[in-house]
């Protein structure tokens, strides 16, 4: 065998690889690269100028703007819809199903879908810009109930929270026992709006559920966890005389957020508190809300136990929350609702308040 | 054979405990699901029939059990939706359904798991904390 | 260089010597992405537009690189390198350009880097010394081809999802027989011309 057949050989090869892939770099080079782009948000409000060719949500999010999402971009949740008014491209297959007509009108993307590859023109609310994260140590862990854990956590030092009473916040599971992902999930903030250094969630065990078995079996007190928000369209408008507030289980959390905010900025709404739970081991914070009955003539608490056992000596109201409601609320004149709880108790009782007269304008919810 | 890339897509972005280390593709775990199904003469459509009457009838007495027939039906709510992992615009509520038989067994589904087997024959991954056995469901379900 | 008018190599490569019916090439892809009528109408415009690039540019690199360096020994690698890096340079132009296709085909294109119809049609170009005219109808005919036989299975395959059918002759089973039916029926067209 003739040895320069050999080298012949593989010089040929090495230099017709070496030249596909200068080719395909210098392509690389020049057409996926989308230079400097400009982002502008709410019509010169904020202008970023970023790096192209990554989604529009990990974009923002390295620009400390954290859209909410649930899926972590890949299109499940449907919930990190963002208005592009320029610069989006056609509506790509995977966001379809997510948008509405009306949507589709004004211009809502998929912002996990969407690639930035070229200047922008973005609509994006303005709480949205306060939103941080926060890597907090867990200060306490109680039991509130049976399956409710409070988790009490500090916010950094040279770090502050604010948001507005009855918003939530994205918590971070670590991979733990069998689960070896990462996962998150949204829960409402429990604690004062005008605590700035602290932010407590109530956090209800789901069976199999990763985030909450997390919380449930695997956290301790002084462990670290990742939490950014605050997020949502939740919270106070007060543009009426009474507050009715319907909470069933963790959904409590926010509720009690927004009473304490009534209460410490002096605002003169009435508050009636509805409270849907099966027996008396559901209940939790009676006697706090008992404490803000007699101090504050305003506020009050109505708890009703859908099933109380005999050992309960129940003698306050019984069956759903929706007996409660249908009877002591005359109409929603004057009224604004606020509701937080399982998906087939918001049913139930926003069909309720709209036989009151309660509409659309006047029933507030979450929708995470 | 060569795996589907957008059943790949889909699969890659499943989380781990749908598919519980399942590492075969999409269409084969279905498919192979499915065939144990039909061998013994019945739909998917059939098993999420019985398993929503099940649900619903837990329902109504939401957080207290139930009983239905011979199993005694457990539901139990929790806040927020699930987004179906088909990239379906679905997004099912929290809701699990524990179930026990007259012989003492259990089984929990979601309504996702329902959703999941009605329209994607899904049962989810071996190995998935979740997984339901199409044929132990249906023998629970006294459909076979 | 056969005498074969390049129209007669166009309408034949659809038809009468059709990629999957008559070369069973491009099984896997075929048979992996054909459930559903929609998707196999993506892939068939993907495998379409890359095999007539491919085949165009692989004809030029035999008769300028290859032939003229004397390294005919060395088709195969240097062809399927240079299958790959088209493919990879088209997703990125698509991608900036297209973006409405890239949505569509975007998808399909790592997995038709790996189509051996393409590497085929590549083979049989240089196999029957065929001209630059009737490579590149050769090309798009067969591309055209491949796009009607994986419609017309994923067609057949959509009608028949909710039959019932035997244990074990579901999916791929199912696909293979359909499959031979067709090339069966395909082989009718035979006398009309043929160009092997």
């Amino acid at each position: 065998m003739d040895f320069s057949v050999i080298l012949r050989t593989v010089g040929i090869l090495s230099l017709i690889s070496a030249a596909l892939s200068a080719i395909i770099s210098l392509s690389e080079k020049v057409f996926n690269n989308y230079g400097t782009c400009e982002l502008d948000i709410n019509g010169g409000r904020k202008v970023l100028k970023v790096e192209g060719g990554r989604s529009l949500l990990s974009t923002l999010a390295s620009e400390k703007i954290y859209i909410p999402s649930a899926c972590g971009g890949k299109a499940t949740c449907g919930l990190c819809k963002v208005q592009v008014l320029e610069g989006a491209g056609p509506i790509l297959p995977t966001e379809e199903p997510y948008l509405s007509q009306q949507e589709r009108e004004k211009h809502m993307r998929l912002s996990c879908q969407i690639k930035v590859k070229g200047n922008m023109k973005l609509g994006i609310p303005e709480e949205l810009f306060n939103i941080q994260e926060f890597v907090c140590e867990v200060e306490s862990l109680t039991d509130m109930t049976y399956d409710i854990k409070r988790v009490r956590m500090k916010i950094p030092e040279g770090q502050q929270i604010s948001f507005k009473a009855g918003q939530f916040m994205q918590f971070y599971s670590k991979p733990y026992g069998k689960v070896k992902e990462e996962a998150f999930r949204a829960y409402s903030i429990s604690s004062k709006a005008s605590e700035h250094d602290h932010v407590e969630l109530l956090i209800r065990l789901v069976p199999g559920g990763l985030v909450t078995g997390y919380v449930h079996t695997a956290l301790k007190e002084g462990d670290k966890v990742r939490l950014s928000g605050p997020y949502g369209d939740f919270y106070l408008r007060g543009n009426c005389e009474e507050l009715i507030m319907i909470a069933g289980g963790s959904g409590l959390a926010p509720i009690r957020s927004l009473i304490y905010d009534v209460i410490e900025k002096g605002l003169p709404h009435k508050i009636r508190f509805f409270f849907g739970a099966n027996s008396r081991r559901d209940l939790y914070y009676v006697e706090e809300f008992a404490q803000i009955e007699k101090d504050y003539p305003q506020f009050s608490f109505i708890p009703c136990l859908a099933f109380p056992k005999p050992e309960d000596e129940w003698t306050g109201n019984t069956g759903f929350v929706t007996v409660a409601l249908d009877r002591d609320v005359d109409s929603g004149a004057g009224k604004e609702a606020y509701l937080c709880g399982s998906p087939g108790m918001l049913d139930a009782s926003i069909k309720v308040l709209k036989s009151k007269g309660f509409t659309d304008e006047t029933i507030f919810y979450d929708k995470f | 054979m060569k795996e589907n890339p957008i059943e790949l897509k889909l699969r890659q972005d499943m989380t781990e405990s749908l598919l519980g280390g399942d590492t075969r593709p999409l269409s084969e775990i279905i498919e192979s699901d499915l065939a144990e199904l039909s061998a013994a003469g019945l739909t998917q459509r059939q098993l999420a029939e019985a398993m929503r009457a099940l649900t619903e009838k837990g329902l109504a007495r939401q957080g207290i059990e139930t009983r239905a027939g011979d199993h005694t039906v457990l539901v139990e709510e929790y806040m927020g939706r699930i987004g179906c992992p088909f990239k379906h615009a679905v997004r099912e509520a929290k809701r699990n359904t524990t179930v026990t038989d007259g012989k003492g067994k259990t089984l929990r589904w979601s309504d996702l798991s329902i959703h999941l087997i009605e329209a994607h024959g899904f049962f989810q991954g071996l190995g998935s904390p979740y997984r339901l056995e199409p044929l132990e469901l249906a023998a629970f379900l006294g459909l076979i | 260089m056969p005498q074969i008018s390049p129209f007669v190599i166009f309408f034949a490569s659809i038809i009468t010597s059709n990629m999957v019916l008559s070369n069973f090439l491009g099984m896997c892809s075929y048979l992996s992405v054909s459930g559903e009528y929609k998707t196999a109408t993506g892939l068939g415009m993907a495998v379409t537009m890359v095999l007539t690039l491919t085949t165009v540019i692989n004809w030029a690199v035999y008769h300028y690189i290859i032939v003229p360096l004397e390294i005919e020994y060395l088709q195969y690698i240097i062809f399927i390198m240079v299958i790959a890096a088209v493919v990879q340079i088209l997703e990125m132009l698509m991608d900036r350009y297209m973006p409405d296709l890239h949505a569509k085909l975007g998808i399909f294109l790592p997995l038709i880097t790996v189509n051996c119809a393409i590497f085929g049609v590549t083979l049989f170009t240089v196999i029957r010394s065929y001209g630059f005219l009737q490579t590149l109808l050769f090309g798009i005919g067969s591309g055209l081809g491949w796009w009607l036989a994986i419609n017309m299975l994923a067609a057949i395959r959509e009608k028949m999802a909710k039959n019932k059918l035997p244990a074990g002759m579901s999916g791929t089973a199912v696909s293979f027989i359909i499959t031979g039916i067709m090339a069966m029926a395909f082989m009718g067209f035979s006398g009309i011309f043929t160009i092997q």
